[in-house]
C-alpha cells in the first residue's frame, strides 16, 4: 500500500545513515539514482521501507546517533 | 567535405541511419538504414532541371524555414555528394497522386521513384562518433519574445541571413517589414548558464560567434548600430580577443547585463529592459532588430544512441569521454571514439582537432593486428559456471559472452576490468585478476589484523575516490588516520563478502566509495555497487546489525574537501561503536556462516 502511495506521488521516505535526518526524496521503484541528504551531503540515503525496523540487538538502540552502553 | 567525397578508402552513406551496433573492438558488427535517394549519385551532375519543374515547396531547413525549397533539391551547395535528393515524403510522384515530372526532366534518366530504401551490415574495427549538437531553441524562453515579436531572431537565423548563399543574399533584413535595421542588439547566454528552460552549461561558441557577426554588421554597415549584452565574455581562443578589440574599435557597444524582457515599441521597434551590472542601474534600449545568442545542447538522438554503442551520458547530456583529461577522445568503451559536439560543446577549431586524434587514435588501434587486453580483466571460472547469466546482466561493457546452459565467456578485449561481474557472481565463477577475492579478503584481513575495533575499513574506487584521498593528503586536509583504505578498480568490484568479512574480523564501520555517478570510470558499474550495498543494508537490519556501520560515498578525484570531511564524521560514528556492539556482530556473522554451511550441506 505504502509502495503504491510512493509510486504515485514520486517520492519516498529516506534515512541518512550519517546525521540521521528521515527526508522525502524523489523515487522511482527500480531507478537506481545517485541520493544525497540535503543536510550533511552524504550518500549514505537507506530508503525506508513501510514496515518500521525492530531494535537491533537488546539493549542498543538502533537509531542513528544513539550512544552506546553495556561495554 | 569533398576530399571525403572523393576520398578511395572512405565509404560515405548519406541518407543513413546506424540500427543496430553488436560485437566488440576490432570486430563490431554495425546494421544501417539507408533511405532511398531515388537520385543515381554517379550520373547527377547537379544541373537543376529537375529542380525547375518540381511542383512541390517546403521550407528550407538549412535556411531555418528563412527560404523555400523544393521536393528534390540540394540540402546546401556545398552537400556531398554533389547531387539532388528526392525527399519521398514531400514528393507527389511517390504518393498516390503521380506526378514524376522530375524524372521526365532528367536528360541523364538517373531519377528512380522506385527505389527501396537498402538495409546495410558492415564488419568495422572501430567507430567514431560524430553526431555534433542541436542549438538550443528559445520559443520558451518567453520573456524574450522569440516566436511572438517577428524581429526577434536566432543566432542561426541571423547567420544565414547574413550569408551571401542564403535566402536574402547576405542582406541583413527584418522579418516584419524586409528593411535593414539601424539598429541591432545581440543577447548573450540565452539557454546557457541558465535555469530550465535553458541548460546549466556555457555554449562555449556563442560569445565568439556573436563577435564574428558584430564585426561582419560593422563590416559590410558601418552605420548600423550594434549592442551586445552579456554576462561576462569568453574570448579565450588564439586571436580571440584581438577580435573582440577589433569589434570595440568599429564600435559596438558592449553592456554587462542580460535583458528581463523585450517588448514591441509602440513605433515598431524593439525595447530592451536591462540591469547594466557595470553601472549599476535599470536601462532602456531601443532597437530595430535582436539576435538571441543560443547555446548548444545535445541532439535528441544522443540518449538512443548511447543504448545502442552501450556509452554513458554526462549529466548535461552529451557523451561521456573515458578520462576528461587523459583520454578526451576515447569512449569508455574500446574502439569507440567521440568527434566534436558530440561529447560536449565545442568551435570548428577543437571540433577539427578532435576528430584527427579521433581518427588517429582509430588507425593506431586498428593498424597493430592485434588488441592487447587490459592486466586485470575478468575470466570464469567454467567449472564454476552455473550458466545463470547474472554476469552477463551487469556487465557495463557486454563484455561477458553467454548462452544459456553453457558457462559464461569474458571477451578480454572488451573487459575493462570493472570487477562488477565477480562481485555479482554469488558461485565466486569469475575471477577478477589483480583484484581477486583471495587478495581482497587478504587485504582486508591484513588491515584489521592490529586492534581492527579502532579502524574504519574504506573500500576506494582507484579513479576517484582513493585518488581524493590522495588530493586530501596534497592539500595536507586533516582527518582521522584511523581509516585504513583497500583499493579496487572499481567500487562495482566490493562484494557482500569482503564488507561481511570485515565486520566479522571486528570492524565497527566500513565505508564503500567511488565515483559520482556522472563520473563512473566503467560506465555504469558503481550502480551496481549502489544496489548491492543497499541489500546489504536490509541483510544487516535482518540479522540484528544496524546498517548505519556500513556506508556509502560517491566522492571525485577532486573533492579532497569532502574524502577529509567524510572521515571525520565517519569516526565520529566510529567513536559510538561499542566492544560490546561489535563482539555482537561478531557472533552474529559467525552464526549466518554456519548458518550458510549448513545449508550448502543440506543442498
Amino acid at each position: 500500500m505504502a509502495d503504491t502511495r510512493e509510486a504515485a506521488s514520486g517520492t519516498a521516505r529516506f534515512r541518512c545513515l550519517r546525521c540521521g535526518s528521515e527526508l522525502m526524496l524523489p523515487y522511482t521503484p527500480g531507478k537506481i539514482e545517485e541520493r544525497s541528504c540535503p543536510n550533511c551531503e552524504s550518500n549514505s540515503v537507506r530508503r525506508l521501507k513501510p514496515e518500521p525496523a525492530k531494535p537491533a540487538l537488546p539493549g542498543i538502540d538502533s537509531r542513528p546517533g544513539a550512544r552506546h552502553t553495556g561495554e | 567535405m569533398a576530399d571525403v567525397g572523393r576520398h578511395p578508402n572512405i565509404e560515405l552513406l548519406t541518407l543513413a541511419e546506424v540500427r543496430q551496433v553488436s560485437g566488440h573492438v576490432g570486430e563490431f558488427k554495425v546494421k544501417v538504414h539507408q533511405r532511398a535517394r531515388h537520385v543515381d549519385v554517379r550520373e547527377c551532375t547537379a544541373c537543376g532541371d529537375c529542380v525547375k519543374v518540381c511542383p512541390q515547396l517546403r521550407p528550407d531547413e538549412f535556411n531555418v524555414g528563412a527560404a523555400q525549397r523544393h521536393a528534390i533539391y540540394q540540402a546546401f551547395p556545398q552537400a556531398v555528394p554533389a547531387a539532388y535528393y528526392l525527399e519521398s515524403a514531400d514528393c507527389l510522384g511517390l504518393n498516390p497522386i503521380a506526378c514524376g515530372k522530375c524524372a521526365e526532366a532528367c536528360e541523364k534518366k538517373c531519377i528512380d521513384l522506385n527505389e527501396p530504401d537498402r538495409d546495410l551490415e558492415f564488419e568495422v574495427g572501430a567507430i567514431v562518433v560524430a553526431t555534433g549538437m542541436e542549438a538550443f531553441d528559445p520559443f520558451d524562453v518567453r520573456e524574450f519574445g522569440y516566436g511572438r515579436l517577428p524581429d526577434v531572431v536566432t543566432a542561426m537565423e541571423f547567420e544565414r541571413l547574413a550569408s551571401s548563399g542564403g535566402p536574402t543574399s547576405g542582406e541583413v533584413v527584418r522579418f516584419s517589414d524586409g528593411r535593414r535595421p539601424h539598429s541591432i542588439a545581440f543577447v548573450q547566454c540565452v539557454g546557457s548558464r541558465c535555469e530550465p528552460p535553458g541548460n546549466p552549461y556555457c555554449g562555449n561558441i556563442c560569445c565568439m560567434n556573436t563577435v564574428k557577426d558584430a564585426l561582419v554588421l560593422k563590416d559590410h554597415w558601418p552605420d548600423i548600430d550594434v549592442k551586445v549584452f552579456y554576462i561576462d565574455l569568453r574570448a579565450f581562443g588564439k586571436g580571440f580577443e584581438e577580435m573582440l578589440r577589433r569589434s570595440r574599435q568599429l564600435g559596438v557597444d558592449y553592456i554587462r547585463g542580460i535583458p528581463g524582457e523585450i517588448e514591441e515599441a509602440t513605433d515598431g521597434g524593439l525595447v530592451l529592459h536591462v540591469e547594466n551590472t557595470e553601472l549599476g542601474r535599470v536601462e532602456k534600449h531601443k532597437v530595430d532588430m535582436v539576435v538571441l545568442a543560443t547555446g548548444v545542447q545535445p541532439r535528441a538522438e544522443a540518449r538512443s544512441l548511447q543504448h545502442l554503442l552501450s556509452l554513458q551520458l554526462h549529466t548535461e547530456g552529451f557523451l561521456l569521454e573515458a578520462h576528461p583529461k587523459l583520454q578526451p577522445v576515447d569512449s569508455p568503451i574500446r574502439g569507440i571514439f567521440y568527434a566534436g559536439c558530440a561529447e560536449g560543446p565545442k568551435d570548428i577549431k577543437e571540433s577539427v582537432t578532435q576528430a584527427s586524434a579521433a581518427a588517429a587514435r582509430a588507425i593506431r588501434l586498428t593498424s597493430q593486428g592485434s588488441i592487447p587486453a587490459e592486466p586485470h580483466t575478468a575470466s570464469v571460472i567454467e567449472e564454476k559456471c552455473t550458466a545463470c547469466g547474472a554476469c552477463v546482466r551487469v556487465c557495463p561493457y557486454k563484455a561477458i559472452e553467454w548462452e544459456k546452459g553453457k558457462p559464461a565467456h569474458v571477451v578480454q578485449a572488451v573487459c575493462a576490468g570493472c570487477g562488477t561481474c565477480a562481485a555479482e557472481c554469488r558461485f565466486d565463477a569469475i575471477l577478477a585478476h589483480k583484484f581477486t577475492d583471495e587478495q581482497l579478503i587478504s587485504q582486508v584481513e591484513a588491515a584489521l589484523a592490529d586492534r581492527p575495533e579502532e579502524k574504519t575499513l574504506v573500500f576506494a574506487c582507484n579513479w576517484c575516490s582513493y585518488a581524493a584521498g590522495d588530493t586530501a593528503g596534497i592539500s595536507r586536509l586533516q582527518y582521522p588516520a584511523r581509516q585504513v583504505l583497500v583499493r579496487t578498480m572499481c567500487s562495482g568490484r566490493v562484494d557482500e563478502k569482503h564488507i561481511l568479512r570485515a565486520f566479522e574480523l571486528g570492524a565497527p564501520m566500513v565505508l564503500v566509495s567511488g565515483c559520482h555517478f556522472a563520473d563512473c570510470h566503467y560506465i555504469n558499474a558503481n550502480r551496481q555497487t549502489q544496489k548491492r550495498v543497499e541489500r546489504l543494508w536490509d541483510r544487516l537490519e535482518q540479522w540484528g546489525i544496524r546498517p548505519e556501520r556500513l556506508h556509502l560515498e560517491w566522492i571525485s578525484s577532486a573533492q579532497g574537501q569532502r574524502f577529509a570531511k567524510t572521515m571525520q564524521e565517519i569516526e565520529k560514528h566510529r567513536a559510538r561503536v561499542t566492544r560490546r556492539e561489535i563482539a555482537e556482530t561478531k557472533r552474529i556473522l559467525k552464526e549466518q556462516r554456519k548458518a550458510k554451511v549448513r545449508a550448502k550441506k543440506n543442498g
